[in-house]
């Protein structure tokens, strides 16, 4: 025992398991979203596009899913005409709302005061925002944008008067709903700060210093209800007292706040129900703006509020950063909001498949007892077949440790562990009790060889690592073209085979080999 | 003795005429080819384009289907249990033109309150999953191939492998159209994973055979033959193990296929590659 300890190579076997139990336990594995339930979409572009329009493609088709709060949004490239979203840990309610966003042109909307200044559809034309250093307040930019003549002059018409008021800009409003929370919620909501100013083109911009009291019932529009509650219990009655033509209800709670049957019992009044989670790093004033959609209050400059409309219509909204990647950040996003979120190409959802969370850690549950119960069969026919312990033992405890490496590397460079992935371990650890085997036999051949002409010691280990190395680099070689092709889920399968082949042949094996000979010789 | 050696002496294959053993599984290739050209491969939802609905914790009625059926106006649906201990439920497939809402609706009016898991693959990217799944087992062979003949470096052993290989995916292909299985993504993997299993034990026979100048051919096969199927043996065990266990149409379809894929490498291995080398072996010492 002692002698198999001092051994290099499985002392090095021994370290980087440790090693790996470390990174596992600090660092945590990341699991895919088959074993934790979530949504996945795959958009397909009506024709392949460059890595510039598919990086403008994602960053907008980002931004509009922001407003559902979900921190965990992945939106990614995949070849070059399609684009997975993956929205982890959702519910089936979310779900949809993810496919209507994915599915629906982007609605932006302008209100003073609570009425509708410009629409997206009046926009004919967003410039290329512009950045200017400034030597002390930071760096200043602006976006300009221009809308027709006639929305022009309503925008005049609305913004009469209205010098310092905040323009709200809204993307993807809920029109025409009921919005229900609890009436602690409701009290402690504030408006959106802002430090951003609209204002008409060249001319000197004065802002008039205005108090903030502007009510959030107004600045929210009056075909927007709000309706409050101090006990849940209280809701349904609101609503039948509640007369209006409103087809959605939005619940600003939890299921634990507003249980599951309320929320069903609002469907069946014929609304249509839907639920918003305030997402953790939400204040809860921000909760509320992102769930009416408010991206941003710029303040309406004097020069705008006079009632008479500009001969050409046009305006910029004008801020100041701190840096200039923050100043082509915010003009950016700035600039996709006034184009509605538009996409620069048309996509078409091609998949979609949801995973419920309970479905995942079942699987989770399911592959871990039948894990074990893998290695339990293969110790049984290890155990058969070489009639000794101290054989067995060592094959599994082998197998075990390369599946504590695979999981450790997958934890390191932040490889997601999926139902294909999984598939890929089990692969890996396939092969090397198969190479294990491989040893074990031709380190015995070698001891019981005195009747047969016997070739030394080095040539026989050089033999079964010939096996070991032909064998791995040929599934390396099958599964190589998979990683690359990356179908899907598949990709995962491929590499991380590829990962516990390469962790075999270069640390596992060599530690086996050497256990094997001392302990063969000991016999 | 050992059972293990028992059951061994029993089949060794070293007894028989080497010219008798490869005509088997050639026999069994030529049947695949068949069977494969009458039966034809079923495409999975994922490549063909469609719908599947899983649904765990309940219990599975047959008439289920024609519910599906009827309410959705789509008579390709196909419901069916799946099988494990560890728990109930079933799957639903649909065409593609089914509104996956719409379903989980339905299936929620019979089963309140159960989570139902969707995955809907439109028939372009279906197709697309399937071109690129050919050219991966394409690619996959090719690169197989390539590396086994710059191990062995002599036509004909390296060429025995490589038709080893290719006959295991017929087999394992044929398999799949008799049982119903499904050509997936998940079991194009198996089938990738195949190439490599099967690839293992016929480089251990080819290598042994080879390089074993000391000990007679038979000794050498038989070495090889106690090895391999020890190999095979404790990899079909986790398999089933795993197919036993798992409810996850990923883990069970690779899992199933790999298993017959390896009884049919059992035999192309031990009956045909086995007769090929013995064949060439003899050949060999005859020229020299």
């Amino acid at each position: 025992m002692n002698k198999i300890l001092k051994n290099g190579r499985v002392l090095l076997l021994i370290i980087i398991v440790i090693f790996s139990g470390i990174t596992i336990y600090f660092n945590g594995i990341s699991t895919g979203l088959d074993l934790e339930g979530g949504t996945l979409v795959t958009l397909e572009l009506e024709r392949a596009v460059t890595t510039d329009v598919m990086q403008d493609t994602v960053t907008r088709l980002e931004l509009r899913l922001n407003r559902l709060g979900i921190s965990d949004v992945n939106v990614r490239p995949w070849g070059e005409s399609n684009i997975m979203v993956e929205v982890s840990g959702t519910s089936a309610e979310k779900e949809a709302s993810v496919i209507k966003i994915l599915q629906e042109q982007g609605v932006y909307e302008a209100r003073i005061d609570g009425v509708v200044a410009v629409k997206g559809s009046d926009i004919v034309r967003v410039d290329p925002p512009e950045v200017r250093q400034t030597s002390y307040e930071g760096i200043n930019w602006n976006v300009p944008f221009t809308i027709t003549k006639e929305a022009g002059q309503t925008f005049a018409n609305v913004a009469k008067g209205k010098g310092g008021y905040p323009v709200d800009m809204f993307l993807d409003r809920p029109a025409n709903s009921v919005i229900i929370m609890n009436n602690n919620m409701y009290k402690s909501l504030t408006g959106l700060p802002s430090d951003l100013n609209i204002s008409g083109i060249d001319v000197n911009v004065s802002i008039p210093e205005i108090e903030n009291v502007f009510s959030i019932e107004r600045r929210i529009g009056d075909d927007i209800k709000i309706l409050t509650f101090t006990d849940s219990s209280e809701i349904l009655s609101l609503l039948k007292n509640y007369v209006g033509d409103k087809e959605r209800v939005i619940v600003l709670a939890t299921e634990n706040e507003v249980g599951k049957d309320i929320y069903n019992e609002i469907s069946a009044m014929g609304f249509k129900a839907e639920r918003e989670i305030m997402s953790e790093n939400d204040s809860q004033s921000a909760y509320f703006w992102r769930v009416v959609g408010l991206v941003n209050s710029p303040i309406l400059s004097e020069n705008l509020a006079t009632g008479e409309a500009s001969a050409t219509p046009s305006y910029v909204i004008q801020g100041v950063s701190a840096t200039s990647e923050e100043a082509i950040k915010e003009t950016s996003v700035l600039k996709v909001i006034l184009q509605s979120g538009a996409l620069p190409v048309t996509t078409e959802i091609v998949g979609k498949s949801f995973i419920s969370p309970t479905l995942g850690s079942e699987f989770i549950r399911q592959i871990l007892i039948a894990g074990l119960a893998a290695l339990l069969a293969v110790a049984a026919i290890v155990f058969i077949r070489y009639r000794k312990i101290y054989i067995s033992v060592p094959i599994i405890l082998i197998s075990i440790s390369e599946i504590i490496i695979i999981l450790g590397v997958a934890s390191v460079i932040h490889w997601t562990i999926d139902l294909a992935a999984m598939a890929g371990i089990i692969a890996a650890i396939g092969t090397g009790v198969d190479h294990q085997i491989v040893i074990t036999d031709e380190s015995l051949m070698e001891k019981g060889g005195e009747k047969r002409k016997r070739k030394s010691i080095k040539k026989r280990v050089e033999n079964a690592f010939f096996i070991i190395f032909t064998s791995a680099f040929t599934t390396i070689a099958a599964m190589a073209p998979l990683a690359y092709l990356s179908l899907g889920m598949l990709r995962g399968f491929a590499v991380t085979t590829i990962i516990g082949l390469l962790i075999g042949i270069t640390i596992t094996r060599p530690a086996y080999g050497n256990i094997a000979k001392i302990l063969l010789k000991n016999q | 003795m050992n059972i293990f050696e028992k059951i061994f002496d029993k089949i060794d294959v070293t007894q028989y005429n080497y010219k008798k053993l490869i005509i088997l599984p050639l026999i069994i290739v030529l049947l695949s080819v068949i069977i494969i050209s009458t039966l034809g491969i079923n495409l999975g939802v994922d490549l063909r384009g469609g719908t599947l609905a899983t649904v765990q914790g309940v219990e599975y009625s047959p008439d289920i289907q024609n519910y599906l059926i009827t309410n959705l106006d789509d008579s390709t649906i196909k419901v069916r249990s799946i099988y494990s201990p560890l728990t109930k439920g079933f799957i639903v497939e649909t065409g593609p033109d089914i509104d996956s809402a719409e379903l989980i609706r339905l299936i929620n009016q019979r089963y309140p309150d159960i989570d139902v898991s969707v995955q809907n693959i439109g028939p372009s990217l279906g197709a697309s999953f399937l071109e690129q799944g050919i050219k991966a087992v394409l690619l996959a062979f090719l690169f197989m191939a390539i590396i086994v003949f710059i191990a062995f470096r002599l036509p004909i052993p390296s060429s025995t492998v490589v038709f080893a290989a290719f006959a295991d995916m017929l087999i394992a292909l044929a398999f799949m159209s008799v049982a119903g299985l499904e050509l997936s993504r998940y079991t194009i993997a198996a089938i990738l994973m195949l190439i490599g299993y099967s690839v293992d034990t016929n480089i251990l026979l080819t290598a042994r055979v080879l390089k074993e100048k000391g000990d007679s051919i038979n000794e050498s096969i038989r070495n090889a033959m106690s090895t391999g199927l020890a190999m095979t043996l404790t990899t079909i065990s986790a398999l089933m193990a795993l197919y036993i266990f798992s409810t996850s149409e990923v883990l069970d379809d690779i899992a199933i296929v790999l298993i017959f894929g390896l009884i049919g490498d059992l035999m192309m291995t031990w009956l045909s590659n086995t007769g090929v080398l013995k064949w060439y072996i003899i050949r060999r010492q005859g020229a020299k």
